[in-house]
């Protein structure tokens, strides 16, 4: 027996022992259990803004407008959130497609932001700036990465995943948010919903960032 | 049927074990070198005995049985790739730390998907595609392109001199016609013609539709039969297959 790779074999059983608490366990399940988790806790997470958050215009606003929004964003989060938890034992054959959904997702609430409601329906009125949007959405969007992350089996801070995590993260507080300010003035959506995302995305390099230079500080 | 190690064994429990009978409290006066000595070459000959039975499980069982919970199966598993994985990776990285971060990441990675290993898969593709995806993305978070696809280099070794009987007949070096194709051609046809899985499974492993499959598949065909063609000036050579006609394929 080599002894190098028996050294070796003593590392990654080492590595594998280490890897059966709580996170290690979510990371071990099926990826059908793991994207059922996410996809949960995104619902929850919506769900609860909608019942204890809900804008005040929520009953006149309309249905197909609420819809319509809601779906924009459910399909690039569904791709995004597919593609995060992608198994490793699957090639990714287009990664390109990929770059464009995330492209797709930091753009796409800067594209609403030039039709709010107020453009789009007679029903819907521009009403009182909400105060708690950026909160808000910054906090739904960091408890998404952070289901995100830990259901992700590699979690690893390269650019392309870091960046697929923030842009989900994005669009679930984007997604939050139609249901809860009712706000329809471009600048409002386009300087506090819409740059969510790359709020995020810069949070979230920064704190990997500064992990990795305190594992690296730790190592030495 | 599935089988664990200890069925594909005649051995006990203790003998799988490969433990030393302990002796009774009252004779440990009469438990001397000679008994010593016995008990160790009985245990050595009880552990070249699982080693061999373990030899004689296909990957698969092996896989089976680490996601039933018999870590051996692991380390067996461990000791058949691990030196391929760790050559390809030290040749493709340049530094022995890294092919060693990322052998030890494949298999950590290995052992968090095991629950998505479904019967009749086969182990040697799915861990090397792991691997692969591990080799980008360390690359990436690197901001370089991998001068070689790792399935390429895989191949290499995999298969001795880079060559399949038909195309090696006709002095033509298969890493370079398969370097002619686009990566989702590429892909397809390793999995089809090298690996040798039919395409169902090979849809399963891509992530695409039976369909999209075959049409990236006769595509992919179609390219090297020209870029054969080319290479070996013979025209109607004997070339890859519209099925396939290099490498059995391990299951149908």
């Amino acid at each position: 027996m080599d002894p190098e790779i028996e050294r070796l074999l003593g590392t990654v059983e080492a590595l594998v022992e280490k890897d059966g608490g709580p996170i290690g366990k979510l990371r071990g399940l099926p990826t059908g259990a793991r994207w059922a988790l996410a996809a949960g806790t995104i619902t929850s997470l919506v769900a609860m803004v909608i019942v204890l958050l809900r804008r005040d215009d929520f009953e006149s606003c309309p249905t197909w407008y609420l819809a319509l929004m809601a779906a924009s964003y459910a399909v690039p989060l569904t791709v995004l959130v597919g593609r995060v938890l992608a198994p490793l034992h699957r090639l990714d054959s287009l990664p390109e497609r990929g770059d464009l959904v995330v492209g797709a997702a930091f753009c796409l609430p800067f594209l609403w932001a030039l039709f709010p409601a107020s453009l789009l329906s007679h029903a819907a009125q521009a009403v009182a700036i909400k105060k708690d949007c950026l909160a808000l959405g910054v906090a739904l969007g960091a408890l998404t990465i952070v289901a995100l992350r830990a259901l992700d089996r590699a979690a690893d801070t390269e650019p392309r995943t870091a960046a697929m995590v923030a842009a989900a993260g994005g669009l679930v507080a984007n997604l939050a948010l139609v249901f809860h300010c009712p706000q329809t003035r471009l600048l409002h959506l386009a300087l506090v919903h819409a740059p969510i995302g790359l709020v995020l995305l810069f949070v979230y390099r920064r704190v990997t960032s500064w992990r990795a230079a305190r594992a690296a500080g730790a190592l030495q | 049927m599935f089988r664990t190690l200890a069925s594909a064994t005649t051995l006990g429990p203790n003998e799988l074990l490969g433990t030393i009978d302990p002796p009774e409290s009252g004779s440990r006066e009469r438990y001397g070198l000679a008994h010593f000595f016995h008990d160790a070459d009985r245990d050595v000959t009880n552990r070249r005995r699982l080693d061999d039975s373990r030899n004689m499980l296909s990957d698969e069982d092996l896989m089976e049985g680490y996601k039933a919970g018999d870590r051996a199966a692991f380390a067996e598993i461990f000791r058949r790739y691990a030196p391929l994985l760790l050559r390809v990776m030290q040749h493709q990285l340049g530094r022995r730390e890294d092919a060693n971060d990322l052998v030890q990441q494949t298999f950590l990675q290995l052992h968090r998907s095991k629950q998505d290993f479904r019967r009749g898969s086969l182990l040697r593709p799915w861990l090397l595609t792991i691997a692969m995806n591990l080799r980008h993305r360390h690359f990436r978070r690197l901001g370089r392109h991998p001068e070689m696809p790792l399935e390429l280099d895989l191949l290499e070794e995999l298969h001795t001199g880079s060559r399949v009987p038909d195309a090696a007949d006709a002095g033509c070096d298969v890493k370079a016609l398969l370097a002619g194709l686009p990566a989702e051609q590429r892909e397809v046809i390793i999995l089809h013609w090298i690996e040798g899985l039919p395409f169902n499974e090979v849809a399963v492993q891509v992530g695409v539709s039976l369909s999209a499959v075959k049409v990236r598949a006769h595509r992919g065909y179609v390219a090297i039969r020209k870029l054969f063609a080319q290479e070996s000036g013979v025209m109607g050579a004997r070339v890859p297959p519209k099925g396939r006609s290099v490498g059995t394929p391990q299951r149908q």
